[in-house]
């Protein structure tokens, strides 16, 4: 029987990343992944029971990394100022460094496997931001608004500005870089909002 | 165990229906699969004590054309 070789294994992933990211889903098969690898269709069959497998697998060990990275250092116990700024500087330093994780993730958030990929997250992700925001809201720290705009200003400005600082230029194609002077003013703004 | 991997023109869910007999009939089939997004239609068979070949007989007596793929 043929082993499970975790080079082998990590090529394949890195591979299957870029190769969706590049040409999307549909551009995306088992032997242009096999061939991009170095490996053979038969050895991915090995690993993967079939293509969808392949997918929600990655999606799977992506989602584990975005994960531990943002939650490293943070506790849903700390002030929500400190943990809010915690999770800034995780997710910011995961989103620079991975930029084609990133991009899988949000590319299967939009497909049709997105209620597959919901089940696999697992709830401890979940449960640590929801335990974060109700401390909050308990010690009132945080204003009690809609889950999704806590998200919208929580994170998104912070989203935004990675975006830019990944395309190398803003809104009016101005030259663009995401210092920790810039992004710590645009932090202060949103604890401010966000503050009762 | 063992996995054997395979190249097919089963394309369809109802072709597989046509073929899950006969594999389900096996006792040295633990699992099988067919891929139908995938473009060799790959049918992967964990078994144990099987040769590719009686794999091969097997489908193209249900009247499909099956080979080993390259590993």
């Amino acid at each position: 029987m043929r082993t499970r070789d975790d080079n082998k294994v990590q090529a394949i992933r890195q591979k299957a990343v870029e190769m969706i990211v590049q040409k999307g889903f549909d551009g995306f098969s088992m032997q242009k992944l096999a061939k991009a690898a170095n490996v053979s269709p038969a050895t991915l069959y090995i690993y993967y029971k079939d293509r969808e497998d392949l997918i929600m697998q990655l999606w799977g060990e992506t989602f584990k990394e975005m994960a531990e990275a943002t939650l490293k250092n943070f506790d849903p116990a700390m002030p929500f100022s400190e943990g809010l700024r915690v999770q800034w500087m995780n997710r910011a330093r995961y989103c620079l460094k991975h930029p084609q994780q990133m991009q899988f993730m949000e590319q299967l958030r939009h497909s049709p496997l997105q209620g597959k990929a919901l089940d696999i997250m697992g709830a401890g992700f979940k449960n640590a931001m929801k335990t974060f925001v109700s401390n909050g809201i308990k010690r009132k720290e945080l204003v009690k608004v809609q889950v999704e705009v806590y998200w919208a200003i929580a994170f998104a400005p912070l989203y935004g500005l990675v975006k830019f600082h990944q395309e190398g230029k803003s809104m009016g194609g101005d030259k663009f870089t995401l210092t920790d002077k810039t992004m710590n003013e645009a932090l202060q703004l949103v604890i401010k909002a966000l503050t009762p | 165990m063992e996995v054997l991997i395979l190249k097919t023109n089963i394309r369809y869910k109802k072709q597989v229906k046509t073929v899950a007999p006969l594999l389900n009939g096996r006792n040295s089939i633990s699992r099988w699969n067919i891929d139908l997004m995938d473009i060799d239609k790959v049918l992967r068979i964990e078994s144990s004590n099987m040769e590719v070949t009686e794999v091969v007989q097997l489908i193209q007596e249900a009247g499909f054309h099956c080979e080993e793929l390259a590993g």
